[in-house]
């Protein structure tokens, strides 16, 4: 078959509307479709009504200084999209398609304008933005459900290093009252069992000069027995005193004061005490315990002191791992770490038969520096000395 | 059998102990005689010293496991190489004043301590561990 088609009824029913306006923007001609697009009848535009009349005031400016500019500039403009006004006041969206068209000279005679109508368009466009800021407030939120978890997180992170640090000290704690309580079952009851068996003899002897020697015998376990007893109540003391004051303090000076204590001894030994105290010159510390600490390390060098060779001890601070550590070393007798080192710190545990051991000193010593969260080792070689390392504090 | 009269050794740092432990056993006559040591190192060079004088070694020894200079554990780690040349046997009573469960178990593992114990301090109790010594052949 074959279909004639007058090219009017394409140009007026085309699916675009069409109009023709002259350069000052007055409309000389248009399609049906447009006349339908914005309502007006055919009279009620041509020559009546300029293309920037079917425009809003925001329209109107973006015509003029950029739809007006490009046109001016390419002879064409595409795709610029308008608000349009119809009859009723209601706008639709469009995008509008201009050229220019010039006589042989040149002159701008009229222009030429294709009108899409792209109201659905719109509408998709409306809910693929609706959905984009729906994304957008969900990624939102979740940026701030993340932040928030990464801040819990790190609440927990926190938390769990104070456990871990609290679970610390008690575990500390806990041994020390273990050690303490084996320490005093073990040095209370055998003086207890001691004291009841001279009783039984004291009360079963009729003999005067017997019961004096008993008597004697009762003397010397009770004086041992309140020995061991104070120092136990001391190092309680120690150890409830965790809110003890630190104070700032200044080696050198507690050092001289125990070099001051000890001159008679250190005199009568003729020992060569030195020290540096360079690389940690003050710490924050309980001041009674560090002159404590020093006067037991000092008087335990020159007691356990060979007596082959000229007595060296020499006290020096380091700084390990943000710690400041204390290192008092000698060239004495040394103790065999091997058969003794598990009792090094024990109360009354000596290692030498000598006249002045009671083995007091180490464990108040131990005592001291554990109750500020310390720690003392040891390095010996029998004849050779002994260096004690004790980690006064951490984190300075 | 074991011959009678005993021959006691007390391995001891405390003072008081030995002569309390020395005045039971001689008041009651439980053993001819008493040797008595501060700790386990000059007990070790007695033995050592008297090994073949069979009449010096002690038939029972109370083994004081906490001492300085040389403990109980230590004496019979010494004594286990001593032993082969003892032509006799001798009863090692391991002795503590407080019983730890860890040393109880270390103590039966070890052949030369015939016993591990809360130090006797009563007659009764040393009678207790002198009349049963067949228990430990």
């Amino acid at each position: 078959m074959n279909h004639t088609i007058d090219y009017k009824e394409l140009y007026n029913t085309s699916p675009c509307g069409y109009f023709c306006s002259l350069p000052d923007g007055t409309i000389i001609d248009s399609n049906k479709r447009f006349l339908e697009f914005t309502n007006y009848e055919r009279e009620e535009v041509i020559e009546k009504k300029k293309v920037t009349d079917f425009l809003s005031a925001g329209g109107k400016i973006y015509f003029e200084t950029v739809y007006s500019q490009i046109l001016k500039l390419g002879g064409a403009v595409e795709e610029i999209n308008f608000d349009f006004v119809k009859k009723d006041g209601t706008k639709f969206p469009v995008l509008i398609n201009s050229v220019e068209i010039k006589d042989t000279e040149g002159r701008h005679l009229f222009t030429q304008s294709t009108v899409f109508n792209i109201s659905q368009r719109k509408e998709y466009e409306l809910e693929l933005l609706i959905a984009k800021r729906k994304a957008d407030d969900l990624s939102d939120e979740l940026i701030q459900v993340n932040k928030e978890l990464r801040s819990s997180s790190e609440l927990i992170l926190q938390q769990k290093l104070q456990l871990e640090e609290f679970n610390h000290h008690l575990k500390n704690k806990n041994k020390q009252l273990s050690n303490f309580a084996h320490i005093a079952s073990h040095n209370l009851r055998a003086p207890v069992t001691n004291l009841n068996s001279l009783l039984d003899f004291y009360n079963e002897s009729t003999d005067i000069e017997d019961r004096a020697m008993l008597f004697a015998k009762f003397e010397k376990v009770i004086g041992h027995l309140t020995e061991t007893l104070n120092e136990l109540i001391e190092s309680v003391k120690i150890q409830e005193n965790v809110n003890i004051t630190h104070e700032p303090v200044i080696f050198d000076i507690v050092f001289d004061k125990t070099i001051e204590t000890l001159e008679g001894q250190i005199l009568e030994s003729k020992a060569v005490v030195t020290s540096n105290f360079s690389e940690a010159t003050n710490i924050e510390y309980p001041k009674i315990y560090l002159e404590s600490i020093m006067l037991n390390l000092l008087s335990n060098s020159i007691r356990y002191r060979s007596p082959d060779r000229i007595p060296k001890i020499h006290f020096c601070t380091e700084i390990n791992n943000n710690e400041i550590t204390l290192i008092a070393t000698d060239n004495g007798l040394g103790i065999d770490l091997k058969k003794h080192g598990h009792r090094l710190f024990g109360l009354s545990n000596t290692f030498h038969r000598h006249p002045d051991s009671k083995g007091v000193g180490l464990f108040m010593t131990k005592t001291q520096i554990e109750a500020i969260g310390g720690s003392i080792g040891v390095e010996s070689e029998v004849d050779k000395g002994t260096t004690f390392k004790i980690i006064l504090k951490k984190n300075i | 059998m074991i011959s009678k009269p005993l021959l006691i050794g007390i391995i001891d740092d405390d003072e008081v102990y030995q002569f309390t432990l020395t005045r039971i056993i001689k008041h009651h006559k439980l053993a001819e005689r008493v040797l008595s040591f501060s700790d386990g190192e000059i007990a070790l060079q007695f033995l050592t010293d008297n090994i073949t004088t069979k009449e010096n070694i002690p038939d029972v020894i109370f083994l004081d496991s906490n001492m300085p200079i040389m403990n109980g554990w230590q004496f019979i780690e010494e004594y286990a190489n001593l032993e082969t040349e003892i032509k006799k046997k001798v009863f090692i009573f391991m002795v503590s004043s407080l019983v730890n469960p860890a040393e109880v178990e270390r103590a039966r593992k070890i052949n030369q301590i015939s016993d591990y114990v809360i130090k006797p301090s009563r007659l009764e109790e040393v009678k207790e561990i002198i009349d049963n010594l067949e228990k430990f052949l």
